[in-house]
């Protein structure tokens, strides 16, 4: 068994695979919670490509590989099972039994899980909803409490792919962390009960995402404009083209860059062509944080008209720098982006209503574009910034 | 307006070529209307992205979304609809087009490339600019409301053109 030290809280990170450099947000939560005195052990399925890493990381047993790899694993976790964690497994199949698992997936739960159980935790911590599914008793077989975090896709989309994959989930006693009151409200509406809920926003570094000095408001030049985005259907960016189509036509001049890449390039490079803004749009691909900045500072509106999203880091970090923020309704963002006081927010999937919206923007007079950067750079610095952030979460494990 | 649901019928798989994004819009437009309808895509009823906009739209008591199904079935619901809907931004006339008019429903489609040379609008069909929900509705209400006079000659006109096309063809 692998005991806790005394009087320091434990905490196990459940993610798919080791956040990479770029994934700055569990790399920062890490960190926070390391410099508060938590010890955290991170439990993935894969190690993925990161080799270096702040804290313990334990990886699941490969049970998809080749056939003699998977026997193999298999005789090592029963025997695990049997003589290293009888007690919490017996306690593990039990809860299962009471949930009405039935006893094949039990049994594929008691192997699946098995990974866990040595461990001594003050918290297991399923760091995407998704995550907790068929896991829902893990936490209490070895005596820990159990948060989960839920972070858009796998609130909204996740559902839609595994039909009542978070039934059993939503009966238990579990901490969640959530990035907007906005599936606070999704959460309750399934009937977690609202003290169970956490609203953490997403924080980025502020001393890095600066408001920028130089002023690019003038209207009588080329518009830059520039979204972060995976390329994903998710983010709306066949809509947001198709309101760039009618900016062209109205004569506005402009040019847009997509930072981001995924899986909808051929798509969207295809709209692209069709909606003849070849000379409009630059699709850059993925930057380093250094890069992303450099984009940010030469351009003066952001577009993030997403059609489904939790919060968004990326709006932080273009209103921080004090670019023009534009979003759609979609889920949080109408929490990150304060509809004319830090930005604007119109209904997604209208295009025609984001095309006018930008054109009004454009036409604002430059002094109350100025103010409304400077307005979204304060709001970001003073409420998102990663102090912030870090102590909600020493609160969220601290507090009951 | 007709009392009964106004069936409108899609095939294909729920690729972003065959712009069912666009129909789905349309459909709220529909809903918005008032229009009773219902549009059902046969092609696969697991694709995320259309499950997310028909519950985001609150439209799943007007569409629903069907896995494969034999030719046979697909032949029978496309016979049964009131409209053959095609909404493809990239490829021309789907083959399901063709069935379609042999069985004698009438088609709305995008003008996606190729389709004028069995569709000649208001005469043996409908057809509407690519991405464009609006005119997609627009042109589905119209269509809904045409005399069962207008529709059958549509119907008429749009067959004798497939045949004479296929004998040209032979």
């Amino acid at each position: 068994m692998q005991k806790k030290p005394i009087n320091k809280l434990r905490i196990g990170l459940v993610l798919t695979s080791v956040p990479g450099y770029s994934e700055t947000f569990f790399r920062n939560k890490i960190k926070g919670l390391q410099s508060q005195g938590f010890e955290v052990i991170l439990f993935v399925n894969n190690r993925g490509v990161a080799i270096d890493f702040p804290c313990k990381v334990v990886v699941a047993p490969n049970f998809g590989g080749n056939l003699f790899k998977t026997m193999f694993n298999g005789i090592v976790t029963i025997f695990k099972i049997v003589f290293l964690t009888p007690k919490r497994s017996l306690r593990l199949f039990l809860l299962d039994k009471a949930d009405d698992v039935s006893f094949k997936r039990r049994f594929k739960n008691l192997i699946l899980n098995q990974f866990f159980l040595p461990f001594d935790l003050d918290w297991l911590h399923y760091g995407f909803g998704i995550l907790a599914y068929r896991h829902e008793n893990v936490a209490k077989a070895i005596g820990a409490k159990m948060a989960v975090s839920f972070r858009g896709y796998d609130l909204y989309l996740s559902p839609l792919k595994h039909l009542g994959c978070y039934d059993i989930l939503f009966k238990k006693e579990v901490k969640y962390h959530v990035l907007s009151n906005e599936m606070k409200q999704t959460l309750i509406d399934y009937g977690v009960p609202k003290d169970f809920i956490h609203v953490i926003t997403p924080a980025i570094n502020t001393n890095f995402f600066k408001l920028k000095q130089s002023s690019v408001f003038e209207t009588n030049h080329t518009i830059n404009i520039v979204t972060i985005a995976r390329l994903h259907w998710k983010k709306g960016l066949e809509y947001t083209l198709e309101a760039l189509k009618i900016l062209k036509e109205k004569g506005v001049l402009f040019k847009y860059t997509i930072i981001g890449d995924g899986d909808q390039y051929e798509r969207l490079v295809f709209a692209t062509h069709q909606l003849g803004l070849t000379e409009y749009v630059n699709f850059i691909g993925r930057l380093s944080p250094t890069e992303v900045r450099q984009q940010l500072e030469q351009s003066s509106i952001y577009l993030q008209y997403s059609i489904q999203e939790g919060f968004c880091n990326a709006v932080l970090e273009a209103q921080s720098m004090g670019l023009l923020s534009i979003v759609s309704n979609a889920e949080g963002l109408d929490e990150n982006v304060l509809d004319n006081v830090t930005g604007w927010v119109v209904p997604k999937r209208q295009p025609e209503v984001l095309a006018q919206k930008i054109i009004d923007v454009i036409n604002l007079p430059s002094d109350i574009k100025q103010q409304i950067g400077n307005k979204a750079s304060n709001r970001v610095r003073e409420k998102f910034n990663l102090e912030i952030q870090n102590s909600k979460f020493l609160k969220f494990y601290q507090f009951n | 307006m007709e009392k009964f649901n106004f069936e409108i019928i899609s095939v294909g798989k729920p690729l972003w070529e065959n712009g069912y994004v666009y129909a789905l819009d349309a459909c709220k437009i529909l809903k918005e209307a008032g229009l009773p309808f219902h549009y059902f895509i046969i092609g696969d009823s697991h694709d995320i992205e259309l499950q997310y906009q028909i519950n985001d739209l609150e439209l799943t008591d007007q569409v629903t979304l069907m896995g494969q199904k034999s030719l046979e079935y697909i032949n029978d619901k496309i016979q049964y609809a009131n409209l053959y809907l095609q909404t493809s931004v990239k490829n021309g006339i789907n083959k399901f087009v063709l069935t379609a008019i042999g069985l004698e429903t009438i088609v709305l489609t995008t003008d996606c490339g190729g389709v004028d040379e069995i569709i000649l609008h208001g005469k043996t069909g409908f057809i509407v600019p690519i991405r464009n929900a609006k005119l997609i509705a627009k042109s589905i209400i119209e269509i809904q409301n045409l005399s069962e006079e207008i529709k059958s000659e549509i119907r008429h006109e749009a067959l004798k053109t497939l045949k004479s096309q296929n004998k040209q063809s032979r």
